[in-house]
């Protein structure tokens, strides 16, 4: 079953569009979602949950519209959005009462675990958190009431490597369940690309790509070459490329890459960014 | 909506109290000392009372709450009902303790029985009315744009003391030839200021659903 289902998801801000959007999330997996700033990663997000209006399209979440699931269906969904809301005079002690009102199944146990391991302090006002510690107390919030949709924008934009690193784990250990799903957006690639099991690209309001991790790794190509050398390659051919005065790296599908040129791996940054260009 | 509930109360506890313990202040003194207060001393509760549900909206819009819980299991609707029933709290503490105030104010005979219905109805009515009048302005505009609610709640106050002016020299109202008794008439006033209070809180729940985030 997917968890969750974009079919012609539309918005429409003046002179920006979004969309139409058309993505699926199956259960068990975790999607990137990448984007430079303004490409709309925030807008899907809060398209998703509703809690901005959508100009066309349909959002279904485990099977059932994201309107006529609410509010029963909030339930099983945890979220952390890129601002961290939470007031700055709570601490998160009383963050955790408050959320135990709002939420059937939270799980006071389960919060104090992750707050514990975490390391974030029970007593310490909400103000006098640093950026990370407000990210990981968002993080424990959505993950205390047993979700099975997790949906994060930015969880880990102001986290330590090191703290970056325990929460790729932690979205990780959560997806054990294959009843479970996670949708993600960041600009840190590299955290993306250890976790995602799927990569969306968005630009411009648009989607460039849409693609399972591994099959991405198998479909394209990344060729480094001479400048003179991109003469032996149809312009139609080329997805993006970076021009440099020692060399050319040029994007392919590996279809398309002539044969007797050498073709190494693209990395998600690599791709996204050559995507990018090439899209401009 | 409890959770919500709680997260205000922690935020009044915290960030407010100071509006609280004007509301107690002037509450109590109002109903303790009424035959030798002004009558600023019965609207300001209730101008109180409305100041702090618009205190708790402009915490909720600077910190980015009213964005975050709707990512919780709270609709724009619930969000702005919450706030509707902070008001109504706020109120009934303004008349919880004018009414403990009057209490103590007969049995010490500081003051009479008689004008406490007339007092509390009034209390009732600025604080309602002056919400009921801001609040649709701030769920459509914010708090930032939303300043001409300030403007009417001024106009609130200055309107509350002509009209507690009033009432305190007549025993009752005239209608025509009927004479209608003071005790029918806070009721009536009451009552009108609940519709009024009811209607304004449909309007807010409309209007903030058409509010972009």
């Amino acid at each position: 079953m997917n968890a969750l289902e974009w079919k012609g998801l539309e918005k429409h801000y003046g002179d920006f569009t979004l969309g139409p959007l058309n993505l699926t999330l199956p259960s068990g997996t975790i999607l990137g979602l990448i984007g430079e700033n303004g490409a709309g990663k925030t807008t899907t997000i809060r398209l998703i949950l509703d809690m901005i209006a959508r100009d066309g399209g349909t959002v279904t979440i485990y099977g059932k519209d994201n309107r006529e699931s609410f509010p029963s269906g909030r339930d099983d969904i945890g979220v952390v959005l890129d601002e961290v809301g939470f007031s700055a005079c709570l601490n998160a002690k009383e963050i955790g009462k408050i959320l135990r009102g709002m939420y059937r199944n939270w799980d006071q146990a389960v919060y104090e675990g992750y707050l514990a391991r975490f390391n974030l302090p029970m007593d310490k006002k909400f103000k006098d958190y640093s950026l990370g510690m407000k990210k990981r107390l968002a993080i424990a919030t959505a993950l205390s009431h047993h979700a099975k949709l997790l949906v994060l924008d930015e969880p880990t934009s102001g986290l330590d490597p090191v703290a970056r690193d325990e929460m790729v784990s932690v979205f990780s250990e959560f997806t054990r369940d294959e009843g479970h799903a996670v949708l993600i957006s960041s600009h840190i690639v590299s955290d993306l690309e250890k976790l995602c099991d799927y990569i969306a690209f968005l630009h411009k309001g648009q989607l460039l790509l849409y693609e399972e991790k591994d099959r991405m790794y198998e479909d394209y190509a990344l060729v480094r070459c001479a400048p003179e050398e991109l003469t032996a390659i149809a312009p139609a051919a080329i997805l993006g490329k970076r021009e440099t005065p020692y060399g050319a790296e040029v994007l392919l599908r590996r279809a398309d890459v002539p044969a007797g040129v050498e073709a190494g791996r693209v990395d998600v940054e690599e791709l996204f960014v050559l995507m990018a260009k090439g899209a401009k | 909506m409890k959770g919500m509930l709680c997260k205000d109360w922690y935020l009044t506890k915290h960030n407010l109290k100071a509006f609280l313990v004007l509301i107690a202040c002037f509450s109590l003194g109002g109903g303790l000392w009424y035959a030798h207060s002004s009558t600023f001393m019965l609207v300001y509760p209730g101008v109180m009372a409305a100041m702090l549900t618009l205190s708790l909206i402009g915490y909720d819009e600077r910190e980015k709450w009213n964005v975050y819980c709707l990512g919780m299991p709270v609709s724009r609707a619930l969000y702005v009902t919450e706030k509707y029933v902070c008001g109504l709290i706020s109120v009934g503490t303004v008349l919880v303790f004018h009414g403990i105030g009057a209490l103590l104010g007969v049995l010490t005979a500081r003051s009479a029985g008689e004008e406490v219905l007339a007092n509390m109805t009034l209390l009732l009515s600025v604080g309602l009315l002056g919400q009921a009048l801001m609040m649709p302005f701030l769920f459509r505009f914010g708090v930032e744009k939303g300043r001409i609610a300030y403007a009417l709640l001024f106009g609130m106050l200055v309107g509350g003391l002509v009209v507690i002016s009033t009432v305190r020299q007549a025993d009752g109202i005239s209608l025509g030839n009927v004479e209608v008794s003071a005790a029918l008439a806070a009721v009536a006033v009451c009552a009108a200021s609940l519709a009024v209070y009811a209607i304004s809180w449909r309007l807010s729940v409309a209007l903030y659903q058409k509010r972009e985030l």
